[in-house]
């Protein structure tokens, strides 16, 4: 707690950003973190789950931040010594941790396959060689069958690869600015200059640094890539920085600094680039720099370009095999979707025959609803709640706005006759709420109910919906063929849907958060009033992940006795 | 329909059933054989074991499916027989000679296929198990596919207890999660617009003129076309074994019948009793379903609550305005007789629909084929179709943020007796 006479510096409501503010505030528990911490990335970062548009221009700042805060800072131990008493209980400590630890797993794995698509989509907009790769290269045939299936994790391998040659290449461009421009006037015959193509196409990143890269060194990539003959994925940066190695008046100021450098630039092209870079990277350092017979193979400019998506998508032909085996699939599929529309009443009969014959051998004392049929009805109910509670909530909205003057005749009573429907609905979900309790018997089962993990359950405990007649969502193909297609025109469209969808799910997974926190603190605040600084942080801490959603912290002021 | 099958009935001979249950495999994952069917039928202990493990097989995906738990399949022909006769009890299955088959898998193959053919029925198992290859970019619009949840082993210290600066922490990390998956997912569509912008022009079908990103790896890979051509393949097989299997099947169900016929009949006055199965403890935990109950009957009666008050508050606020009007008037101009019951049919309908629609949702649901076209060539369901996702998306957006803020305002008053009835201590509120 800070003294009345320094209240005035800290009159501004406190916005932190995470990590070092909070840690520092919580730690001496006597200040309050003052305003220098914010900065405006910080202050962006304040708006709780944050509007679709709002946190982009963050975005990627924040992600870094946040990536960096996250790994710098070393977790606060989550015991400290027993000075500070701040401490929960621990089957309160245990269920909060369970279930935030069980959201942020949930994230990162689908940060995960973020990730890996990421690789896959940006492999396919850097250049490429062409469908058939030419030229009389002794290219053992195992590597071209190793190399021929990709895992996402050499793509994500060869992400880090470019990333890392990407800032190698910044710093050696200061370097070797000079030097290309003085190169330029030499007697390199420089094929067509194609800078937008060659720019353009290895910076799909948003995040390019270097829009004005000078044009020598894109030229001399192109031949670089010339160069290399595998359907490989050097990416052009590779290209680049070991084609500035080439240039002879590079080879020796530049082997200084590229010794203790992981990636030397005099480490001649490899003729065979192998699966993995990290073994590029040792077969380029083990062999010495050599850039004079290399140049020689330069000249007779072999003839494949590097294949753009950009420019030569639209020329793009699928193989024969697929297009026909792909349009039988989708015959078929036409086919089934066909049959589940028209179904046979003969085969219906025969089935329906069947069941109620061996229905009536069942000889079992059984309930009258199985127990999946009592789940499904049990979840049925639970969806049939949320729908209710929805539509009450639609109707009342326009209670706070419009005063009940205002509305028609018509609107009142029609709002009136809704409320009592749904009423009518309520009670009648109770009613067979009870019904299905009376049926289901568990006390047959319950002998030695253990401690039973979790996932033991016949059916899920989380949101998903354990529906047997659902009918299997095909892709795009199946069922209800056109219709299952989803159309859209234009980036933002996409981006804006996939935003949405995104916070609403961020926003479920907070509210479920904060219902937890409810339940495990406000029975702590009731209990007993804060006696000493240690317990009253604690408290400031719940009022402020409670109430602001951890973002703002209230100011607690001992008031001092006047002297 | 009728005609169609009526002149192929005629044309099955002797050979129609085994070729029934050929195609019928084909479309099954788990790949019996005619044979096993035949000695089923007349009890032989060689089929016992295959169809055991077809149960298994099929049961067990179902499971997973529903779950969509992680679990490891049990290996040993003992917990096999354990969880599918846990499965069938769950659904009802209730033929006591099944249960008693003995667990080392010697005898009972009739039964088993009496099973085999209630599953069949129950589950509508082939077309359950038709899925496709995923050769299209795809985008899941369901409000039911959230994020799981997983379960973390915990590791916390020896007493148990934490600081609440660690779950400070904890959720700050889970924030700056989100903020990153955000910028992955918005980069993503970028990606993905490039490539299908690029590749317009290779036309596969009228309504498509672009690839998509596995179409696109084709090129690329020219190894992966491999792969993709295998599964493709294995699914048209899989496809045309359904659709022979479809068209045949009557004959398979006038055999069970037959089956049917063979099992001799118990004498219905015996009592039986029920089975216990210690066992399927290990699979399910019935606490919980009555802990769900619990659940959904808190929430009920919650709503039922306010729902009490509204209608309380509304209907008097109507009296009052239908008395204030009523003693200048004889009766009420504004809202006649007919309106009030036309409003109450509309309002009947609408909450009839509502009730409907819970398993069916009215709006795109499900997995869709993401396609890109040009402004100018949209057809206009698609372009309505597009907006309405997104006004969906919008709605229940904001929906959210009110019933967060409602808890966070909840949370406030609970609390303001903190805030404001320390002694000693002044509460600063931010942004007050």
């Amino acid at each position: 707690m800070i003294p009345l006479a320094s209240l005035r510096r800290f009159s501004l409501s406190l916005r932190f950003g995470w990590g070092d503010a909070s840690e520092q505030e919580l730690s001496s528990g006597s200040r309050a973190a003052g305003p220098e911490q914010q900065d405006p990335a910080e202050a962006g970062l304040g708006g709780g789950g944050g509007a679709p548009n709002g946190p982009r221009q963050f975005s990627r700042r924040a992600g870094a931040a946040g990536v960096c805060l996250c790994y710098k800072l070393p977790p606060p131990d989550p015991c400290p010594s027993p000075r500070t008493p701040a401490m929960l209980p621990a089957a309160c400590s245990h269920r909060l941790v369970t279930e935030i630890r069980a959201a942020l797993t949930a994230c990162q794995e689908k940060e995960k396959e973020l990730e890996q698509s990421l690789a896959r989509c940006r492999v396919l907009l850097q250049p490429w060689e062409g469908p058939s790769p030419p030229g009389p290269e002794p290219a053992p045939s195992t590597e071209t069958k190793s190399e021929c299936e990709p895992t996402p994790k050499d793509l994500k391998e060869l992400e880090l690869l470019t990333q890392a040659l990407e800032k190698a290449l910044r710093v050696r461009k200061g370097i070797s600015q000079v030097q290309a421009k003085e190169n330029a006037s030499g007697g390199r015959a420089t094929t067509p200059l194609v800078t937008a193509q060659a720019d353009a196409g290895a910076r799909p990143r948003t995040s390019n640094p270097k829009a004005s890269v000078p044009t020598k060194p894109p030229a001399a990539s192109q031949r670089a890539k010339s160069r290399v003959k595998k359907p490989a994925r050097t990416s052009s940066n590779r290209g680049r920085a070991l084609t500035l190695a080439n240039q002879p008046h590079d080879s020796v100021p530049m082997e200084g600094p590229a010794q203790p450098c992981p990636l030397p630039p005099q480490g001649q092209v490899p003729e065979l680039p192998t699966p993995t870079p990290v073994s590029v990277l040792k077969e380029a350092g083990a062999t010495g720099p050599n850039p004079r017979p290399e140049q020689a193979k330069i000249q007779p400019g072999l003839a494949p370009e590097a294949f753009l998506l950009k420019d030569k998508g639209t020329q793009l032909q699928l193989p024969l095999s697929y297009k026909k085996i792909a349009s039988r699939n989708s015959s078929l599929w036409a086919q089934v979707q066909h049959l589940q529309s028209n179904p046979d009443p003969d085969v219906a009969a025969a089935k329906a025959r069947f069941l109620e014959r061996m229905k009536g051998t069942f000889d079992l004392p059984s309930p009258s609803l199985s127990l999946a049929k009592v789940q499904e009805e049990v979840s049925r109910l639970d969806q049939a709640c949320h729908i209710l509670t929805q539509h009450l909530e639609e109707t009342l909205e326009g209670d706070g706005e419009l005063s009940a003057a205002s509305l028609s005749w018509e609107q009142e009573y029609r709002r009136l006759v809704t409320l009592e429907g749904l009423q009518a609905a309520v009670k009648r979900h109770l009613l067979k709420l009870q019904e299905l309790r009376e049926g289901y018997r568990p006390s047959r089962d319950s002998a030695g109910s253990k401690d039973i993990p979790e996932e033991y359950y016949l059916g899920s405990r989380t949101v998903e919906n354990f529906t047997w007649d659902s009918p299997p969502c095909l892709g795009g193909k199946g069922l209800s063929g056109p219709t299952n297609r989803l159309v859209y025109s234009s980036v933002q469209e996409l981006q804006t849907m996939t935003a949405l969808k995104l916070h609403v799910t961020m926003l479920k997974q907070q509210i479920h958060l904060q219902k937890v926190m409810m339940e495990e603190f406000l029975p702590l605040v009731r209990s007993e009033t804060p006696a000493d600084p240690a317990q009253l942080a604690l408290y400031r801490a719940i009022h402020s992940q409670l109430c602001e959603a951890g973002e703002c912290f209230s100011v607690l002021v001992r008031d001092e006795p006047s002297v | 329909m009728g005609r169609l099958s009526g002149c192929r009935r005629g044309d099955w001979g002797p050979r129609a059933l085994p070729k029934a249950i050929a195609a019928l495999s084909r479309a099954l994952p788990g790949k019996p054989s005619p044979e096993t069917f035949r000695r089923a039928k007349f009890d032989l202990p060689e089929a016992v074991a295959e169809l055991w493990s077809l149960l298994f097989s099929l049961l067990w995906l179902i499971h997973q499916k529903g779950v969509g738990s992680r679990r490891e399949p049990p290996d040993a022909l003992e917990g096999q027989i354990h969880f599918v006769k846990w499965m069938l009890r769950c659904h009802g299955y209730g033929r006591h000679h099944f249960y008693h088959l003995p667990e080392v898998g010697s005898q009972g193959s009739c039964e088993l296929l009496l099973a085999f053919s209630w599953l069949l029925e129950y589950f509508n198992l082939p077309e359950r198990f038709l899925c496709c290859v995923h050769q299209v970019d795809d985008v899941w619009i369901c409000s039911c596919k959230d994020l799981p949840s997983y379960r973390v082993p915990l590791d916390l210290g020896p007493k148990g207890r934490v600081d609440i600066r660690y779950i400070q922490w904890l959720l700050g990390k889970l924030r700056f999660q989100w903020r990153s998956l955000y910028a992955s997912q918005q980069e993503q569509c970028n990606l993905l617009n490039k490539i299908h912008l690029y590749t317009r022009g290779c036309y596969l079908e009228e309504s498509i003129d672009h690839l998509s990103v596995l179409e696109t790896e084709l090129f690329r890979f020219s190894g992966s076309t491999k792969h993709l051509l295998q599964q493709l393949e294995s699914e048209n097989s899989c496809l045309e074994g359904f659709l022979e299997w479809k068209h045949m099947e009557l004959v398979y169900w006038q055999w069970m019948d037959t089956v049917l016929d063979t099992r001799p009949v118990d004498n219905p006055n015996t009592v039986k009793q029920d089975i216990i199965l210690p066992e399927i403890l290990e699979y399910c935990n019935p606490q919980y379903l009555t802990e769900e109950m619990d659940k959904i009957e808190k929430n009920l009666e919650a709503l039922s609550q306010r729902l009490q008050e509204a209608v309380n508050r509304h209907r008097a606020a109507w009296n009052t305005k239908v008395c204030g009007c009523s003693q200048r008037l004889q009766r009420l101009p504004e809202l006649s007789t007919i309106t009030m019951k036309e409003i109450q049919e509309a309002v009947g309908y609408e909450l009839a629909a509502l009730e409907q629609d819970w398993g069916v949702k009215s709006w795109p649901h499900g997995l869709h084929r993401l396609l890109f076209r040009q402004a100018g060539e949209l057809s206009s369901s698609e372009i309505h179709q597009m907006t309405r996702v997104i006004q969906i998306l919008r709605k229940e957006e904001a929906r959210l943020k009110k019933t967060l803020r409602s808890l966070q305002k909840e949370c406030h008053q609970e609390l303001a007796i903190l805030t404001q009835g320390l002694e000693g201590v002044i509460w600063v509120l931010p942004n007050s």
